[in-house]
């Protein structure tokens, strides 16, 4: 089965930043085909999710290389096999340093009537907008700009979705999801023209069965203060909701006339979560990770299971928390009956926690000679194919530091930004005790203590709500006991069992 | 099943480890020790008594009254005639270099100067008042064995006479007299001398004379029992010496038969012999009167001894005991149905003696230390006088002065004057007693007791 | 904490256990037995027993019979010690909080303590019963020779059989904490 994601906008990139952590877990597929599309390049959520996309690749195919450090076949961690366009991940519908509409559309050169009923559907501000920070929650610019983009066949981005068609022909299952806000700007175009041209493209290759597209539309979940004298054209929240509603209503009929999608998910939050950051684009624009972004990933985790069997109707589904002013795991769905997402994301951060706090120190060149004797050393890492001392280790041995700083980060942020957000009680993760939180520090709201005392220590058994906590010497007792895979090789044995360490 | 049994055998052991054989074995076959006196008894009826006065020409010092002096000799005499007139019929004699008997009108002359002339022929005077045959007189009193004999000498001898022949010929009757049962009181007394000492011998081998003295001892030499010697001295101390100083007097018994009476004739042991046995059980067994004593008694007890008057079993005034023996035989067993078994030779328990007392610690310095406890035991004591000792020696020793000494002695013009070789006569008779001497049993006793922890 | 860990941990120090104790066993139900001869009573005779029963005509068999009981004893109470002593330690470094790389060495301080304690309980086992005490009928007939004899062989087998077991039954995330444990390989 090939699997393609596309993830659409600012949102789509955020939701990408979830799925991304999660197959770190092994919540993902086998192998995955991920894209990103955004006008605005240098925005703050793209640009952390690009980084987040290429880190994760890099180190997967460096802790699954056969003969130098393998995690081996079995391994959970880092399962999903994710490439991407090779020449950029990111697809830019409108190239160039300040495209406008106007110049898309060679608005000059329109025949006057055609030019009068441009007039009619966009004001000179939308028409003469720089368009390099997105779309400014203009869909209708957003779609006239995709629509117009050039010939998709010449696109490297657009010629993987050919040839994944093409298997499809062939008799390999493919599945595509997209996943993007349904509104705002890029996400609320992209997500149906995308979605319709690969159905058009399908139909032209006369590619009739095999083919099953799914996606996740994020209904508004957060707002923002917009400064009173802030003149330019911007994303507005009071608008969210009269664009969804207008979004909602094209979809209904868009899915009565023409089965495009086989599952849609369909995620809301009420009420919305405040966001201290109004920046209408850019690098700037770089907003913390929320909760319905986690349920927009899961959903396309679920969508590529192998589970999941397409019934041939188009299947909408939606999700949100519950009654109560309190979100616990028990609100996070499960990708398939084999798969529990809740512990495998508590795994990938008590893994994360154990590497960072624990394990790296004590991996430094400065440092790993005086741990050779300990029992989990002699199991993973006296061996001929490791040596500490090199550069290579050591640089993965940093990269995977830098990872699970990535992975704090992400899910502390995540709970903390959610429940200051909702104002609602967030009972994933006891955040606060290993890290300091600043919602103002817009780049750097986690900041994570560098080292840990004996009683902050003492607080993993209870860092998890809602959870089995197991405990540090426990990890440490299940890295010198668990078995070790005979394939492994390198670091591999390491990182993998001292993930399954921390169940 | 075996072990289950031994097992279940150790806990019983475990819990019950202070085994004690609350019943008391039947005690070990052994030699019993027999606690008769055997002493030599001498008949104390009354029976004849013979009285020696030495009249050698130096004794008339004696008789000679000086002034500021007491002339005690002369009370003495007249007091000893009629003391052994009460003691039995009296004969009485005199001595020299030959013994004449005089009867009782010229025992009146004895306190008189001429006495100590010579009456016979000039020759025979010439060696009669100028030599004194003790030996006569030992072997007259060895003549004499149920009699009593006097001898009033001022002891002069000598050292000739206490070497080689001469010796033998005093010794010999001596050890008879001894052997018989028989003592030697040796009453010595400071008396006024008015006279010449003779035959005082000098370094170059001649012979000095020496008036000078004031005062010299005479002595008073008593052979019978020792019944008869302390009565008759008693009697000369209550009447003749009775307001006399008693620096001026000494006294010493001479015997092979030191122990008057061993303890378990007179039946010193009893329940409060031992003060650490409390409710001992006691047992005398009658015929032969050795007490055994049984009891239980803890490893950790203080000394089991007992302590006796030397009085008690000791001759007054004799030489007294030198040396004492412990004989023991102990015996242990662990199991009443199995036999008692011997211990080897050793000596665990000591005796020792002061002026006064006889102690006697039975097992020693490490009390039951070394046994070993859980066992019962069955101990047989025997406490030996082993050796006579020589008290007398310190006794007269002021009054002594040896043959190599006297001449300086003399040249001192000492107005006390001692007697010559008086340590070596007394060593004589020490000697005689000493080889007729044989052990003799003090006391004895037997000890059948659980020793616990 | 795993209790499969833990039961994995009790395999080979319960072989070493069977092997010892089986040994302590058998030589305490011999010596249980009152052997009259052969290699026990010979020692017994020549290094322990004290020459003073001889001189007081006790016969050995008298001796004999409490000694062997006592040495008995001191065997099986050695071996309840280093049982309790050495799967104490296996079950305790199970629940330390090794946390970390590191802390393990941090506990050989825990560990040193229960050898010191395992130590000092068997030569205090051995001063109550071999050197002079009145517990134990057999005792005083021990010379401090033999006591220490007898001593030093209990010492020298149930220190093994303690070694053998903490070394190989400490968890495997705390042998750090126990002399040369580091040494074996990290898979057993």
């Amino acid at each position: 089965m090939k699997n393609f994601l596309i993830s659409i906008g600012g949102t789509g990139a955020k939701c990408l930043e979830s799925i991304l952590h999660s197959c770190i877990a092994g919540l993902g597929p086998e192998h995955l085909w991920v894209g990103m599309v955004d006008q605005d390049q240098a925005n703050g959520n793209v640009s952390k999710s690009k980084i987040l996309l290429n880190k994760y690749i890099d180190l997967r195919e460096r802790l699954r290389t056969t003969g130098k450090d393998d995690v081996s076949i079995e391994s959970d961690i880092f399962k999903t096999q994710i490439t991407v366009n090779k020449d950029d991940a990111l697809w830019l519908p409108l190239e160039g340093a300040d495209p406008k509409l106007s110049e898309v559309i060679n608005y000059a050169l329109l025949k006057p009537e055609l030019k009068g009923l441009v007039d009619c559907l966009y004001d000179t501000q939308e028409r003469e907008q720089n368009l390099s920070e997105g779309f400014r929650a203009r869909p209708n610019i957003g779609a006239a700009a995709m629509l117009a983009s050039v010939n998709e066949q010449d696109e490297s981005f657009w010629q993987n979705i050919y040839s994944a068609l093409e298997k499809a022909r062939g008799g390999e299952e493919v599945r595509i999801f997209l996943i993007s806000s349904i509104f705002g700007g890029t996400g609320a175009s992209g997500f149906p023209n995308i979605a319709r041209k690969i159905k058009n493209i399908q139909n032209d290759m006369n590619v009739t069965g095999n083919v099953h597209i799914g996606g996740a539309l994020l209904l508004p979940y957060f707002n923002y203060q917009v400064p009173d004298d802030f003149n330019e054209m911007h994303a507005s929240p009071d608008e969210f909701l009269d664009q969804t509603r207008g979004a909602l209503e094209y979809y209904s009929k868009l899915f009565q006339h023409q089965k495009i999608f086989d599952q849609v998910y369909v995620v809301g939050w009420e009420p919305l979560m405040k966001l201290d950051n109004f920046k209408i684009g850019g690098n700037l624009q770089n907003n913390p990770p929320l909760i319905p972004e986690l349920y927009g990933a899961l959903g396309a985790l679920r969508f590529f299971d192998e589970e999941n069997k397409m019934s041939g109707d188009q299947q909408i589904l939606h999700i949100g928390k519950g009654e109560d002013n309190e979100f616990r795991w028990s609100d996070l769905p499960n990708i398939s009956s084999k798969i529990d997402a809740k512990e495998k994301i508590v795994q990938l951060f008590k893994f994360a926690y154990s590497y960072h706090w624990l394990f790296s120190p004590a991996l430094t060149k400065r440092t790993w000679k005086k741990f050779t004797n300990e029992n989990w050393f002699k199991r993973h890492l006296d061996r001929s194919d490791v040596n500490l001392g090199t550069e290579a280790k050591q640089a993965l041995v940093n990269d995977l530091k830098e990872l699970s700083i990535d992975v704090i980060k992400w899910l502390s942020d995540l709970n903390l930004s959610s429940e200051r957000g909702s104002g609602q009680k967030f009972n994933l993760l006891d955040a606060r005790s290993i890290t300091n939180y600043d919602p103002k520090q817009f780049s750097d709201r986690i900041k994570l203590s560098e080292n840990l005392t004996s009683e902050q220590k003492k607080q993993f058994t209870q860092l998890f709500y809602d959870s089995y906590n197991s405990s540090l010497r426990d990890v440490m007792a299940n890295l010198s006991y668990l078995k070790k895979v005979k394939e492994q090789s390198g670091l591999g044995s390491f990182v993998d069992t001292l993930f399954r360490s921390c169940i | 099943m075996g072990t289950i049994r031994t097992i279940l055998s150790f806990l019983f052991l475990i819990i019950f480890i202070s085994p004690s054989l609350a019943k008391k074995c039947n005690p070990p076959s052994f030699a019993k020790v027999s606690t008769i006196n055997n002493k030599n008894k001498v008949s104390d009826s009354k029976k004849n008594v013979f009285v020696f006065f030495d009249g050698s020409q130096s004794m008339d010092g004696y008789v000679k009254n000086q002034p500021g002096e007491k002339n005690i000799f002369i009370d003495l005499v007249d007091d000893l005639t009629q003391i052994a007139e009460i003691a039995g019929p009296t004969k009485y004699h005199r001595f020299g270099k030959r013994i004449t008997p005089i009867d009782e009108n010229q025992v009146v002359q004895v306190t008189k100067p001429t006495f100590y002339n010579c009456q016979a022929g000039a020759s025979d005077c010439a060696l009669d008042n100028q030599e004194t045959r003790l030996d006569l007189v030992f072997k007259a009193a060895q003549a004499g064995k149920d009699s009593t004999v006097i001898i009033v000498t001022d002891l002069f001898v000598s050292s000739k006479h206490l070497v080689g022949s001469r010796r033998a010929t005093l010794v010999r009757p001596l050890k008879d007299i001894l052997q018989n049962g028989k003592s030697i009181g040796l009453l010595g007394v400071m008396s006024s001398f008015k006279g010449t000492i003779y035959d005082i011998p000098k370094k170059d081998g001649t012979e000095a004379t020496y008036s000078g003295a004031k005062r010299r001892p005479f002595y008073v030499l008593i052979i019978g029992n020792d019944k008869e010697i302390l009565d008759i001295k008693n009697k000369i101390t209550e009447q003749t010496l009775v307001d006399y100083d008693k620096k001026n007097y000494k006294f010493s018994i001479i015997t092979s038969n030191l122990i008057s009476e061993n303890l378990n004739s007179q039946k010193f042991f009893n329940n409060n012999t031992f003060s650490i046995l409390q409710n001992t059980d006691l047992k005398v067994s009658n015929d032969i009167n050795l007490p055994t004593y049984n009891f239980s008694i803890s490893r950790k007890k203080k000394r089991l001894k007992f302590d006796v008057p030397l009085s008690k079993f000791l001759i007054k005034d004799s030489n007294g005991i030198s040396e004492y023996k412990i004989v023991e035989n102990i015996w242990s067993t662990n199991d009443c149905s199995k036999s008692w078994s011997k211990f080897k030779e050793i000596q665990y328990s000591d005796v020792s003696a002061s002026d006064e007392n006889l102690s006697v610690r039975l097992f020693g310095t490490k009390n039951l230390d070394k046994l070993f406890y859980g066992r019962q035991y069955f101990a047989q004591v025997s406490v030996i006088a082993n050796k006579i000792g020589n008290n007398n020696e310190s006794v007269f020793s002021e009054w002594d002065v040896e043959e190599q000494a006297i001449e300086d002695f003399k040249n001192t013009e000492p107005v006390d004057f001692k007697t010559l070789n008086l340590k070596k006569i007394l060593r004589v008779l020490n000697s005689v007693a000493e080889e007729e001497f044989k052990p003799t049993l003090i006391a004895a006793l037997n000890l059948q007791f659980d020793l616990e922890k | 904490m795993k209790i499969k860990y833990l039961i994995k941990s009790l395999i080979y120090p319960g072989i070493v256990a069977a092997v010892f104790g089986f040994l302590s066993i058998s030589f305490s139900t011999l010596l249980f037995s009152n052997p009259e001869d052969g290699g026990v009573i010979n020692f017994l005779a020549n290094h322990v027993i004290t020459g003073e029963i001889e001189s007081q005509g006790t016969p050995f068999a008298d001796a004999a019979g409490p000694v062997c009981n006592v040495f008995g004893y001191s065997v099986v109470t050695g071996l309840a010690i280093t049982l309790i002593f050495g799967f104490g330690w296996v079950v305790i470094s199970h629940f330390l909080n090794v946390d970390g790389p590191g802390k393990s060495k941090i506990y050989s301080i825990y560990w040193i303590i229960n050898s010191a304690a395992f130590a000092g309980l068997l030569i205090i086992l051995s001063l109550f019963v071999f050197f002079g005490g009145t517990t134990f009928l057999g005792s005083q007939f021990i010379t401090g020779g033999g006591a220490t004899k007898l001593t030093i062989g209990l010492l020298v087998f149930y220190v093994l059989m303690y070694y053998l077991i903490v070394l190989l039954g400490t968890a495997r995330h705390n042998r750090s904490s126990v002399l040369l444990a580091f040494k074996l390989p990290g898979n057993l």
